[in-house]
């Protein structure tokens, strides 16, 4: 078989290699992280958890771990950790057609019927953002509150704002074509210091709450919970102790979307009934909102 | 499983423009009892959530899926990342997903599959790379080549765009450079 002999060229360090942890490290950081912040970071994924961890570290020159640990347990960086761990989801309308689908359910839904949505983890506005153009373009904007938790106070206030850092103004704008909304989608924001910044307008019922959604509930049931891909940063144990928790929070008869590559925890599967196999709806067993297309 | 006294996990192969022909060849070509898992990351359309899989399929011997988050890594099948998910591999021997940011302007990334493969199989991973347009996956074949796994580069003469494989070559020595013929060749040499 042929061989190849090349010239040698240094090559980048790999993101695995970022920090130099192995794994005994990694489980004995995410501890520390999690006894000090009250977040599980030790139930997240080893590779997830030293990607974020070296992102973190680059933010806030942070030079070595013994220096990272000095600063959490001050709590210098308690914000910023809560900030560039969380994954920024990147795109409005991210899967078109979860879009389009939950726009029939919303259709359908009783005239008059008002309810809650709440995003547990918002960890940036898109997904929160999309939900209000959908609801806009179907005149539901003073019949439905929305509430985003994050633990990053920075990100919630963004939200409460409309602003958007991502610049995918382009992405979002072709999302939005395929969602085949029936506006123009730049009357719904305005560009200001290059910044997006989402029409006041379309806030007017949005509340924010700053906290873990496993340490800080929200008070109110809620009649969809909007968690897609959430889960793919946590265990088995903390997904479900996740879904738990939010199925508590959801109205019977209420609606939880997940990521389309997620699963519903089985031992959580007694209390719903998948209603969109494709795009992960779940049915919480029970009748109090009436989803016509979800029965 | 075990080929020239080195013993293998699983195999990764990462391709951009013009490799689905190739996997495609290449799985219609390979033992149907292939006993270990393939992982392939192919850049792909990230609103197009369907069809590839099927495409594979109508060819390969080995079932073709895309994994979900937190599915076990199984022998004898094969693994496709999911559109607009990077896909890596755990020490538990299952799959984790991630919609983190885009990576050489890809989603999947191959960089970071083959990364993680590099990281939790050491010298026990299999890495190919295929025909593409850009860079991607060249620093990843690299950490399998740097952990001691076996790699594989597709002749550059056999690409449609040798982009990918040149820039792996450019990176390190691999272990073979083969046309995609032989990389089937090769894989049935483990199977054996």
């Amino acid at each position: 078989m042929a061989r190849f002999i090349s010239k040698t060229v240094p090559t980048l360090s790999s993101f695995e290699r970022g920090l130099g942890l192995g794994l005994k490290d990694v489980r004995e950081l995410s501890a520390f992280m999690s006894d000090v912040l009250g977040i599980p970071y030790d139930h997240m994924p080893v590779s997830f958890f030293k990607r974020r961890l070296t992102n973190v570290f680059a933010k806030n020159n942070i030079r070595n771990v013994e220096h990272f640990k000095e600063l959490l347990t001050s709590g210098d960086i308690k914000e910023n950790i809560y900030h560039d761990f969380s994954v920024s989801i990147t795109e409005m309308f991210r899967d078109p057609g979860f879009w389009r689908y939950l726009r029939s359910l919303l259709q359908n839904l009783s005239p008059g019927k008002t309810f809650t949505v709440w995003f547990p983890d918002a960890s940036s506005g898109e997904e929160v953002f999309s939900f209000l153009i959908l609801i806009a373009e179907l005149n539901m904007l003073d019949r439905i509150k929305v509430i985003c938790q994050h633990p990053s106070s920075r990100i919630t206030e963004d939200i409460r704002k409309g602003i958007l850092r991502n610049k995918n103004a382009e992405v979002n704008a072709n999302n939005y074509i395929r969602i085949e909304g029936n506006g123009n989608f730049k009357d719904y924001y305005s560009l200001q210091d290059n910044i997006f910044v989402l029409n006041t307008y379309l806030l007017q019922n949005v509340e924010t709450v700053t906290g873990h959604f496993l340490n800080t509930a929200i008070n109110e049931p809620a009649g969809l919970i909007m968690f897609r891909n959430k889960m793919i940063y946590y265990d088995k144990e903390v997904s479900e102790k996740g879904i738990k928790t939010l199925t508590g929070k959801l109205s019977p008869g209420g609606l939880i979307a997940i990521g389309g590559k997620e699963k519903m925890p089985e031992s959580t599967m007694s209390s719903f009934k998948c209603i969109n196999e494709k795009e992960r709806v779940f049915k919480k067993h029970g009748f109090d909102i009436s989803w016509n297309n979800g029965n | 499983m075990e080929i020239n006294g080195k013993k293998y996990k699983a195999v990764v192969i990462g391709g951009s423009a013009g490799s689905f022909s190739v996997v495609s060849k290449i799985l219609s070509k390979m033992s149907p009892d292939f006993p270990l898992p393939v992982i392939v990351c192919m850049h792909r359309l990230k609103h197009v959530r369907s069809g590839l899989v099927e495409g594979l399929n109508l060819k390969s011997k080995i079932k073709v899926v895309e994994p979900c988050d937190k599915d076990k890594i199984e022998g004898n099948k094969v693994y496709l990342a999911p559109s607009n998910y990077h896909l890596f591999i755990e020490f538990d021997n299952t799959f984790s997903l991630s919609t983190e940011s885009v990576h050489n302007h890809s989603r999947p990334a191959i960089d970071y599959t083959f990364s993680s493969a590099a990281y939790t199989y050491r010298d026990k991973v299999l890495g190919i790379i295929l025909t593409g347009a850009n860079k991607d996956g060249a620093n990843g074949l690299k950490d399998i080549h740097d952990k001691n796994g076996t790699t594989i580069v597709q002749d550059p003469a056999s690409c449609d765009i040798d982009t990918m494989t040149k820039a792996a070559l450019n990176l390190f020595e691999p272990d073979y450079i083969l046309t995609p013929e032989k990389i089937a060749e090769y894989l049935n040499q483990l199977a054996s």
